[in-house]
């Protein structure tokens, strides 16, 4: 019997745990560590942070359905891995710290044959003073409790708008290396969307305020479509929805600090500026989880498992340097530690070996890049991929792993412009490759055919189908195993 | 409220100027029976992107 230990249960580790004792079945033990009790959909917590639905709806409880599935589930924060063993270990393990309210804090150490870490982001608010629900000036959707947080403070917002107030309203990146700015784009349009629904928009300014150079990069260094015989941008094309929906932006900005009610930000040519508000939805920059490493004899190894940033490093070429050397094979295919072949990562987990946008540096030194976003349609599929190498490997078939890298494998987004079955709105998205390959596809680094963009009320009901479907599939109800990652 | 335009002129610049949709597209975007149609187009290309990356 071998044991399977997962870390983490968002999209990468509940969809790596699913598969995997559906696969494996009774007769090899899958174990999940998570911090979390509840699973999140958290695409659809930008209607949760727009009051358009309830926290609940985008929760729900863990424990149960492990049970249910016959996966051991520890709710607890893993703080560190032995992948030689040791203090009595022969197997390596990892110690994990209970998050349960009864037990909170006591340690427990979980031997496994394989590992797949999908811990996910740590959302790094405190790299930017002032920053986020804690400290109270801006709010965040990140989580369905802040996305809940948020909502009531818009509400008051527009119950001032509607008093006659003149309102500001800044959605965007709180920091020059934030990633999803997708997230942001939606947040935007939906609060857009609801200011007019309530009849107050006349009395809003809306911002954007993003450390993308230009719109439309959404980390991801834009996209090429083609639309009615001509090629278009995504840059234009976000272009033309500000426009029509009249909101400002502010481009190639990092955020300094915050104040109760004033963003201090410095941009791309280096000029400093500060941005009054009334309300601000600000994303936090991601870090690793903060795991440490340990060999046998108990020496910190964690600088070669993790990089700085806590990510954990996989079969990537980190070494690329500058990006006139950047090329597709930079990136991960089969997702294993170069260090130990037992242990993987996947989603936001593992270390990207560089950015997809070009890299940008105000002449100040400070960076304003996006990070490279792999959430969502990315961390579902390098979870099956991994699943499935681990799966040969414990059935002892002498296969070469698995590979699905970003620069093969495509994305679909749909990013919600606003709710209503019959007045909601959505950017409809899809890019193949996730990074372009210039090899492959010279004219625009990226296949014309599966890169395309539209914006319609069918978005939104695309969107809303996927928030039920892929509720149904984390659930493990009826046929979940079909519905693609 | 502070005066934030003149901050970065070049952005604003370009969006006063991105081409906006015609009246006609505007009125296609929520038409119930263009947007099924649509919605099945999406789907048809989402399903190939998605057919395209799984591992291999």
């Amino acid at each position: 019997m071998a044991r399977l230990l997962i870390l983490g249960a968002g999209v990468a580790g509940h969809t790596a745990a699913l598969h995997a004792k559906r696969i494996l079945g009774k007769n090899h033990e899958v174990i999940v560590v998570s911090p979390n009790s509840q699973w999140n959909w958290i695409p659809s917590n930008i209607w949760v942070g727009v009051g358009k639905m309830k926290q609940e709806k985008v929760l729900f409880p863990l424990a149960p359905l492990y049970q249910r599935k016959k996966i051991e589930f520890h709710q607890g924060l893993a703080t560190a891995v032995y992948p030689e063993g040791g203090n009595g270990h022969e197997s390596p393990y990892v110690v994990a710290e209970s998050t349960m309210e009864e037990t909170k804090g006591q340690t427990v150490e979980i031997e496994y044959d394989y590992l797949i870490n999908c811990t996910g982001p740590k959302l790094n608010f405190a790299a930017t003073e002032g920053l986020g629900p804690d400290a109270g000036n801006t709010v965040s959707v990140c989580t369905a409790s802040h996305a809940h947080e948020a909502n009531e403070h818009l509400q008051k917002a527009i119950e001032s708008c509607r008093q006659g107030k003149k309102l500001r309203f800044v959605v965007g990146t709180g920091h020059g290396t934030c990633t999803c700015e997708g997230a942001a784009f939606e947040y935007t349009f939906n609060l857009e969307h609801v200011l007019r629904e309530e009849g107050v928009r006349d009395n809003a300014e809306v911002y954007y305020l993003t450390n993308e150079a230009e719109l439309g990069d959404f980390g991801v260094g834009g996209m090429t479509f083609t639309q009615q015989g001509f090629q278009t941008t995504s840059r234009l094309w976000t272009e033309s929805l500000y426009r029509e929906r009249g909101v400002q932006a502010i481009v190639g900005a990092h955020c300094s600090k915050i104040e109760p009610g004033v963003i201090h930000y410095e941009q791309l040519d280096g000029s400093t500026h500060e941005l009054e508000f009334d309300f601000a939805m600000l994303l936090p920059p991601f870090k690793g989880a903060d795991m440490k490493a340990f060999d046998k004899k108990g020496k910190d190894i964690t600088d070669e498992v993790f990089n700085p940033a806590g990510f954990m490093k996989v079969d990537a070429n980190y070494g690329a340097g500058a990006y006139e050397n950047w090329t597709a094979d930079d990136w991960p295919k089969t997702y294993q530690s170069p260090k130990y072949d037992n242990m993987f990562a996947a989603g936001i987990a593992f270390a990207p070996p560089h950015q997809i946008s070009v890299p940008r540096t105000s002449p100040n030194g400070t960076v304003i890049t996006p990070a490279p976003p792999r959430t969502g349609m990315p961390s579902g599929i390098i979870a099956k991929t991994v699943v499935l190498t681990v799966v040969d490997r414990i059935k002892g078939k002498n296969k070469p792993a698995y590979s699905s890298p970003m620069t093969g494998m495509g994305a679909a987004c749909i990013a919600s412009a606003g709710m209503g079955l019959f007045k909601g709105s959505a950017a409809s998205m899809t890019m193949h490759p996730v990074v372009p390959d210039w090899q492959a596809h010279p004219n625009t680094g990226r296949d014309e055919k599966g890169t395309s963009g539209e914006i319609g009320l069918a978005g939104h009901w695309m969107k809303h189908l996927l928030h039920i479907l892929f509720l149904h599939k984390a659930k493990a109800r009826i046929l979940w195993w079909m519905i693609p990652e | 409220m502070n005066e934030v335009l003149e901050f970065d002129p070049g952005i604003m610049e370009r969006i006063a100027v991105a081409p906006l949709p015609t009246k006609k597209t505007l009125k296609a975007r929520k038409n119930v029976f263009v947007q099924l149609w649509r919605l099945i187009g999406i789907n048809i290309r989402m399903l190939k992107v998605i057919a395209a990356s799984h591992h291999r």
